[in-house]
């Protein structure tokens, strides 16, 4: 299926960014919960004006320490570090072999296109889960101790940690597509980072009125709504379910048109 | 048959791209592949490795489509491309390994032998490497499997010229051994001393293929006279000879066979210097293309 010479080799120029992007979000993770105050009186957002919390997602007073969270790393954030995560890694996983060239060593050996694709792609992904699971296992350990003895609801906390990892799973798909189609890193980063962009500004419009909620439609982000996920409003197993299948098509996608097109090594 | 290409096209616009290219080259033969920058050279050998789908007619490497069984082929090929890029932040060590993991490669006799021929520290970074370290690392990556069959871009070019008679030794030695090499270049000194058969291209199309050792024999010598006087030009003008070059007192004259209509030519003048050099290949090259151009 990969080949585990090439998965190492990847896995180590990667290790970098991932030690590096871990270490940032638990670090924001544990010093957000660090302010949490379960009387809610002392909000850190209170400062911001109306409108603008409103747009950022950032709705009442917080009460439970997964509340607070949601609306204080995992509304904002969370969702940046994420994105430019799996932006950078996809892209110099394909498309930047393509354009300075060493693709050309890696398909002159008996490994298939197919199997290159996808074992790059079980890279980006082994990156995320591990993202995923360090920041899961740094809330639920680190949390209690930040915050003077918060209970954590485990069941929830997972939930929000699944949901961002699977609509990550997602963006990293797209990211990885656009990796796959292009000949050069600089396209492949415009394509993804302008629809991640799109989709994060068509986000923050609808939040911002009435009129424009439609927007929301268009914003693949909408679909990680923490706060409601914490009040118990999201169907969790029916929202995984369509992610997994929205992210691995994209994969396959990706894996069948690296296959097919031309290479200019 | 070991590499073939019937009727191989690719465009890339109007005028653009490699058109109905036709070859075989048979086990054990090395292949010259000779061109100007831009004819096609890279866009055919992008084809042989599978890197790019023609648009029309076929590549195929021992009866296996170069587009389709790419991976496989890969198996009895060595690949060294025209540029050189490895994964960065890897050495140049590093860069073997992955590259033999990914072959499955066990043995690193060859791998070893190869280094200390070209002499160069695989543990150098690839960032700090000079552009002939490079190419040494790739020959390496090219040749370190044993492959039967090599496929090389432009291989000699980075390398100093100690280094350019090791790689041609290299290739005479694996010629030897009876293994296919198709390699192209412009360089035509290297293509002369290791081809056994030569083709030519020229935008996008194949203009001759030759036999190395009759295009040698149809080769003409140049003789460069000096003479004393402008009388003497004149006289060697008037005398039928072929010549090429007037540079002042020095006449250029391009003689095949036909030793005795010179000497009796020169007889008659006044005679500073004769220097004699057989036409490069070059050369030859030149009269093949002007041949294209006029008809």
């Amino acid at each position: 299926m990969i080949s585990l010479p090439l998965f190492k080799a990847s896995m180590k120029k990667t290790l970098k960014l991932l030690l590096g992007f871990s270490l940032v979000m638990v670090f924001y993770l544990l010093t957000t919960a660090y302010m949490y105050d379960p009387s809610g009186e002392s909000d850190p957002f209170s400062a911001l004006p109306e409108g603008m919390r409103e747009a950022l997602g950032l709705l009442d007073g917080p009460q439970t320490i997964e509340g607070f969270l949601s609306t204080g790393f995992y509304g904002v954030t969370f969702l940046v570090f994420m994105a430019i995560f799996c932006l950078i890694v996809a892209n110099q996983l394909m498309a930047s072999l393509v354009d300075r060239g060493p693709m050309a060593y890696l398909l002159a050996t008996p490994v298939s296109r197919g199997r290159v694709a996808r074992t790059q792609a079980a890279v980006l992904l082994v990156s995320l889960l591990v993202i995923a699971i360090v920041l899961t296992a740094a809330g639920l350990l680190g949390i209690p101790g930040v915050t003077g003895g918060a209970a954590v609801d485990v069941s929830v906390f997972v939930q929000v940690n699944l949901i961002a990892f699977l609509m990550f799973f997602v963006v990293s798909g797209y990211a990885f597509l656009f990796s796959s189609l292009f000949n050069e890193s600089k396209q492949a980063l415009t394509a993804s980072g302008g629809l991640t962009l799109f989709m994060y500004l068509c986000g923050i419009l609808a939040n911002s009125s009435a009129e424009l909620n439609w927007l929301k439609n268009l914003s693949l982000f909408s679909v990680f709504q923490p706060l409601s996920i914490v009040q118990g409003e999201t169907p969790v197993g029916l929202l995984s379910a369509l992610l997994v299948v929205t992210g691995a098509a994209l994969y396959a996608i990706s894996f069948t048109a690296f296959r097919r097109r031309d290479l200019p090594l | 048959m070991s590499i073939q290409l019937n009727r191989l096209s690719k465009a890339f616009g109007p005028g653009k791209g490699i058109f109905d290219l036709s070859l075989e080259v048979r086990e054990g033969e090395v292949f010259g592949y000779l061109g100007p920058n831009g004819a096609g050279k890279s866009t055919t050998i992008r084809h042989l490795m599978g890197f790019m789908k023609p648009s029309g007619g076929s590549a195929s490497i021992r009866k296996l489509d170069c587009w389709s069984k790419s991976a496989e082929i890969q198996q009895f090929v060595g690949y060294l491309p025209g540029e050189i890029a490895f994964v960065e932040g890897l050495n140049g060590s590093e860069m073997l390994d992955l590259l033999g993991g990914m072959r499955k490669m066990r043995s690193t006799s060859k791998r070893k032998q190869l280094i200390d021929r070209f002499q160069f520290d695989v543990k150098t970074p690839i960032k700090k490497m000079s552009k002939g370290m490079k190419q040494k690392v790739g020959i390496v990556a090219a040749f370190m499997h044993d492959p039967d069959i090599l496929i090389l871009d432009e291989p000699t070019s980075g390398l100093d010229p100690l280094m350019q008679s090791e790689f041609i030794r290299l290739i005479l030695e694996e010629k030897a051994r009876g293994k296919t090499i198709f390699m192209s270049s412009h360089l035509f000194e290297e293509i002369e001393r290791t081809c056994d058969t030569v083709g030519i291209i020229k935008d996008g199309r194949l203009v001759a293929i030759e036999n190395i050792h009759s295009l040698q024999s149809s080769r003409q010598k140049m003789f460069s006279v000096t003479v004393k006087s402008q009388d003497d030009v004149q006289q060697l003008q008037q005398s039928g000879l072929h010549i090429t070059a007037v540079q002042e007192l020095t006449v250029t004259i391009e003689v095949q066979g036909d030793y005795e209509a010179l000497v009796q030519a020169l007889a008659r003048c006044g005679i500073a210097n004769i220097s004699i050099r057989q036409q490069s290949l070059e050369e030859m090259f030149m009269d093949y293309y002007d041949r294209g151009m006029t008809k």
